[in-house]
């Protein structure tokens, strides 16, 4: 017999919609905190979840309908959230640029990303460059996202970069920048702060930045 | 370049397709609109909705690169989601987008199969067509025979990501909008070989590149029966299927689905590919068209279709071509590379 967070981790794995809402009110009400549900349930199970997508053991279906049960756990313990009793290993915001409606890759981006511990914040598709500075200028964030499939709005990076820039809040937010027409030469000449080849090379990427953020803060 | 070379290429490309082995690797060159709009320093928005302009730019194109290059009604994605109703969003760069209207069970059965000599731009479409055909000039075959996989166009319909959720949670509403979109392409290929020069219709290319975000499993239960089902309908044409994402996991289900040539994306092991199914299907592509083709420099594409030629061409079955349709601003010369790569690399 499974524990209740086995359980919860194996209701993410599975997309089990069904029950995911009751594991998490019995967890809590089993007297778990929060923290732990997260910790030590829902981030492992999106983080298999990110494993088996990438050994091609699950696919984009699966893995959808994971990310979807994990947000339905999120929205349970939203008033944990909002009271601040539940803290993430960063905040990122993510977008895919204006006149590219791809949202595959985007989305398969999130899923990594809240199963390394990350909170996510997507920003939708065919994002304009102000919507990205007015998320940055509102919000906690240390990371930002953002991705484009199509050479033909490349420059539609830059112009999210030179947004940020003028609007003063360009030293508040590490860029990550991936999709199928990035390049790491476009990235260090648009001036991102990192290219991400993958899902999981953007995860890895994230982590060191948000550790260098922290030593740094500690410093 | 011999003049006949286009000619020769296309016998070489039919032996292929045969499984029959030529004198060398046939190349095939996938072009559409972002490459011929930048190629000739046009207005996407423009060569789309100017059958005109369309045929001027496309016959630019084809001059250039050897009579290799099609002419072709080009009106991107937006032909059958838009005759089965769905709103679309051109940019400013001139890519147009679909925007998801199906948004539960009712929305699809209210579908009907459309009219598409009145029906969004496949209307256009048949117009372009039949302009194309005239002003095309003499001996200047025109193309007619690309459609999108009806599981593509209920993506787009849908939205890509909540359609791979519904595939889970609402199965059926999966079924019931594919049997529709499946029924639309039937109904328009019969148009399309209605409006061809009789005996014309020969082949029938499919584009696809969402079947390879879904595993072998979902792939045979909802996307297989849709190509059978097409391509059951014309027993007697040939079957090509482009699919430029990681089809990576579901090689034999394609090959169960009829499929003859298969246009394949960089990020398929060609090697793998050819083992798994090249005594089946023909293969063509794999030249990664965006760090190689068109960033790379000549030396870089030679070298990388050299290494290609290697993995596919054993004992035949192997077309070289990008992995995907062709960049927009990829140098002519990494082109006339690859085309020079098949020559040098690639004899039998």
């Amino acid at each position: 017999m499974l524990n209740i967070m086995e359980q919860l981790t194996q209701a993410v794995i599975k997309g089990d919609i069904a029950h995911i809402d009751s594991l998490v009110q019995v967890s809590l009400d089993l007297g778990m905190s929060a923290q732990d549900i997260l910790d030590r349930a829902l981030i492992p199970g999106m983080d298999e979840v990110g494993h088996l997508f990438s050994a091609s053991q699950i696919f984009l279906p699966e893995m959808m309908v994971s990310a979807k049960v994990m947000h339905m756990a999120l929205n349970k313990l939203r008033p944990y959230i909002v009271r601040g009793e539940v803290r993430r290993l960063g905040r990122m915001a993510i977008g895919t640029v204006k006149d590219d409606l791809h949202d595959i890759g985007k989305n398969i981006v999130i899923s990594v990303m809240e199963g390394g511990g990350i909170e996510m914040i997507d920003l939708g598709v065919d994002v304009p460059p102000e919507k990205f500075v007015e998320v940055l200028s509102n919000n906690d964030i240390q990371l930002l996202g953002v991705s484009a499939i199509l050479t033909t709005v490349l420059h539609n990076i830059e112009n999210i970069i030179s947004a940020i820039k003028k609007a003063g809040v360009r030293d508040k937010v590490k860029i990550l920048i991936g999709g199928v027409a990035v390049s790491s030469g476009l990235v260090e000449k648009i001036g991102g702060d990192a290219y991400c080849k993958d899902a999981a090379d953007g995860l890895r990427k994230a982590k060191e930045i948000l550790m260098t953020l922290k030593s740094t803060t500690k410093d | 370049m011999d003049k006949e070379f286009a000619i020769k290429n296309w016998e070489r490309i039919n032996k292929t397709i045969r499984h029959e082995e030529p004198d060398q690797v046939p190349v095939f060159l996938h072009v559409n609109g972002p490459f011929i709009t930048k190629y000739n320093g046009i207005d996407p928005y423009q060569y789309y909705h100017d059958p005109a302009l369309m045929v001027e730019c496309q016959l630019k194109v084809r001059e250039r690169f050897y009579n290799l290059t099609g002419v072709f009604p080009d009106l991107s994605m937006a032909v059958e989601p838009s005759a089965l109703g769905a709103k679309l969003k051109w940019t400013a760069d001139g890519t147009v987008w679909i925007i998801p209207h199906i948004k539960t069970l009712e929305d699809v059965e209210q579908l009907e199969i459309p009219n598409p000599e009145a029906a969004g731009y496949m209307a256009r479409a048949i117009h372009t067509y039949r302009y194309m055909r005239k002003a095309a000039g003499e001996g200047v075959p025109v193309s007619f025979n690309n459609v999108h996989s009806p599981w593509g166009v209920a993506a787009l319909m849908r939205g890509t990501s909540q359609i791979m959720e519904d595939l889970i949670l609402q199965p059926s509403l999966v079924k019931r909008l594919v049997e529709k979109t499946t029924d639309t392409i039937i109904h328009w290929l019969h148009k399309i070989k209605s409006e061809v020069p009789q005996g014309t219709f020969q082949r029938i290319l499919v584009w696809d590149d969402l079947s390879s975000f879904v595993g072998p499993k979902h792939f045979r239960e909802f996307i297989l029966p849709i190509y059978q089902k097409v391509f059951g309908s014309f027993p007697e044409t040939e079957r090509w299927y482009h699919n430029d994402a990681n089809a990576t996991s579901i090689l034999e289900a394609l090959a169960d689905a009829g499929i003859e040539c298969f246009h394949l994306g960089y990020e398929v092991n060609l090697s793998d590919a050819k083992r798994r199914i090249g005594d089946r299907v023909c293969l063509m592509g794999n030249v990664a068209p965006l760090t190689v083709l068109r960033n790379g420099t000549p030396r870089e594409v030679m070298e990388a279709c050299r290494m290609i030629i290697d993995k596919g061409a054993a004992g035949g079955g192997f077309i070289l071509a990008a992995g995907g349709y062709i960049d927009e601003g990829t140098p002519a010369e990494n082109i006339d590379t690859m085309i020079e790569a098949a020559e040098k690399y690639g004899k039998y």
